[in-house]
């Protein structure tokens, strides 16, 4: 063996990096890529983004042309069937009226990959503003420490919301919009500057009935929301604009939020899955909690 | 996107360099670089690859005096901080060497862009023409500072004692 491959060889052992070891790079590169205000980055004169902008417009303009004569509150009773983005945010708006959250100590917040259903992040947070999580960096993935806020962002680092503030929102769909909007003075992405911060209300804030039925009904005014299909668990929602566009999949039965390719992070930042990926969902009000891991017990 | 296509390879050649605990960090470091500057390169999917290697380096390059350490901790030692790091049991299994002792104290001693050339070549897989690239240097520079790597490494292994190889005054 020559020298080159000598020193080819050296850390060899180094296997190929697990995907879990990328996860907060990729969760820091989103939140930047979030920050970066919309009117910068438009004057980039770019091939490639340009190519994403064009084509983010003229979907835009297929929407608005469809959906803009839709009423905002339908009549009670008269909900169309879910076949445009603007209708399954209805129906999930009426089913988010109709079911409470259930009801327990710790609202129970948790992602995981869909691929391999591998735990991505777990939270229990209760009323009074205390919180734990799992995974705990360098420690065992199973162990559960306390954090040091209980707080929810409506937008990467901006608009933050104890549990209390939640329950305070607007019941009207304007005026919650309205609200949220303006606690997220930085826009996010070149998106609607409403659409995150109702995204991150209906995904993983636990909101009382009106108010997540408010939200939902609200983001049924935002503009770019597209349809994507029927899938597994309930319907495929997009938004472009950004350099990514957000999917989403909503239950429209259950209001829920169970699939989504980037959300926000209970520590301000945004977690993205993997291209062509979703994180998975699941969240309730429930008496489960595990308890905190003292240290080294777990 | 850009960073699932690269980040893996980018994470595993920061961790050859420096250890698994910064390599997140020099990742996530790496493609916030590379985001801010992404309208000055227009991305073919051969092309970003050397250009994200040569931010990494730089990056990496931050951290040169704890590379060096690294290496020449493994020259003295025989065992390998970084791959004891990555991990303990893979490391168990290493067994001392002398000639890893004489790399490791070669390495020590190449000047950082004869280091850059000589492990983005031989770790990171580019061609003279990518390193080039990735390094903003022209060819010739990539040559001859990989020769002259390759003969400072060679001289290492000839039998000189890696101890007072490491102990040099480069870093």
């Amino acid at each position: 063996m020559n020298d080159f491959d000598l020193i080819k060889k050296l850390r060899s052992e180094i296997g190929e990096s697990e995907p879990e070891a990328l996860d907060g790079a990729r969760e820091r590169l989103l939140t930047v890529m979030a920050r970066t205000p919309a009117r910068k980055r438009f004057r980039l004169p770019v091939a490639l983004p340009l190519a994403g902008v064009v084509a983010a417009t003229a979907a835009a303009a297929v929407v608005i042309a469809t959906s803009s004569a839709t009423p905002v509150n339908p009549p009670a009773g008269d909900t169309p069937p879910p076949l445009s983005a603007r209708n399954v945010l209805l129906v999930a708006a009426d089913s988010a009226e109709r079911t409470p959250l259930g009801s327990g100590a710790y609202w129970h917040v948790r992602k995981e990959k869909d691929d391999s259903g591998r735990l991505f992040t777990e939270s229990w947070t209760t009323r009074d503003g205390q919180r734990w999580t799992r995974p705990v960096p360098g420690r065992d993935r199973s162990a559960v420490s306390k954090a040091p806020s209980a707080g929810y962002y409506l937008a990467p680092g901006q608009g933050e919301l104890s549990v209390k503030d939640i329950e305070a929102l607007p019941t009207d769909p304007e005026a919650l919009k309205q609200q949220v909007t303006e606690m997220v003075p930085e826009a996010v992405d070149h998106r609607d500057p409403a659409f995150f911060p109702l995204l991150s209300l209906i995904a993983e804030m636990p909101a009382p009935a009106k108010v997540r039925s408010a939200a939902f009904r609200a983001l049924a005014t935002v503009p770019d929301v597209q349809r994507v299909g029927t899938v597994e668990g309930g319907e495929e929602l997009m938004v472009r604009g950004g350099d990514r566009e957000i999917r989403l999949v909503v239950d429209p039965e259950t209001s829920r939020v169970v699939r989504a390719n980037m959300l926000p992070t209970v520590s301000g930042g945004v977690a993205g899955a993997k291209w062509g990926h979703f994180i998975k969902l699941t969240t309730e009000w429930t008496d489960d909690f595990p308890g905190a891991t003292e240290r080294g017990t777990s | 996107m850009l960073f699932d296509r690269h980040a893996a390879v980018l994470h595993r050649y920061a961790v050859r360099r420096l250890g698994p605990e910064h390599a997140e960090d020099m990742l996530a470091e790496a493609f916030t670089r590379a985001f801010a500057t992404r309208h000055r390169y227009e991305f073919g999917r051969s092309e970003a690859l050397p250009w994200l290697y040569g931010i990494i380096t730089n990056v990496i390059g931050l951290h040169r005096r704890a590379e060096a350490r690294a290496y020449r901790a493994l020259a003295r030692t025989g065992e390998d901080p970084v791959v004891a790091a990555f991990d303990e049991r893979v490391a168990a299994q290493v067994s001392a060497s002398a000639t890893r002792q004489r790399l490791a104290a070669a390495l020590a001693g190449l000047g950082r862009g004869e280091r850059d050339v000589l492990l983005l070549i031989a770790w990171g897989d580019l061609t003279y023409e990518e390193t080039a690239r990735a390094l903003r240097v022209p060819i010739g520079t990539v040559r001859s500072r990989l020769s002259r790597a390759r003969r400072k490494v060679a001289h290492a292994l000839g039998g000189v004692n890696p101890v007072e190889m490491s102990g040099g005054h480069h870093e």
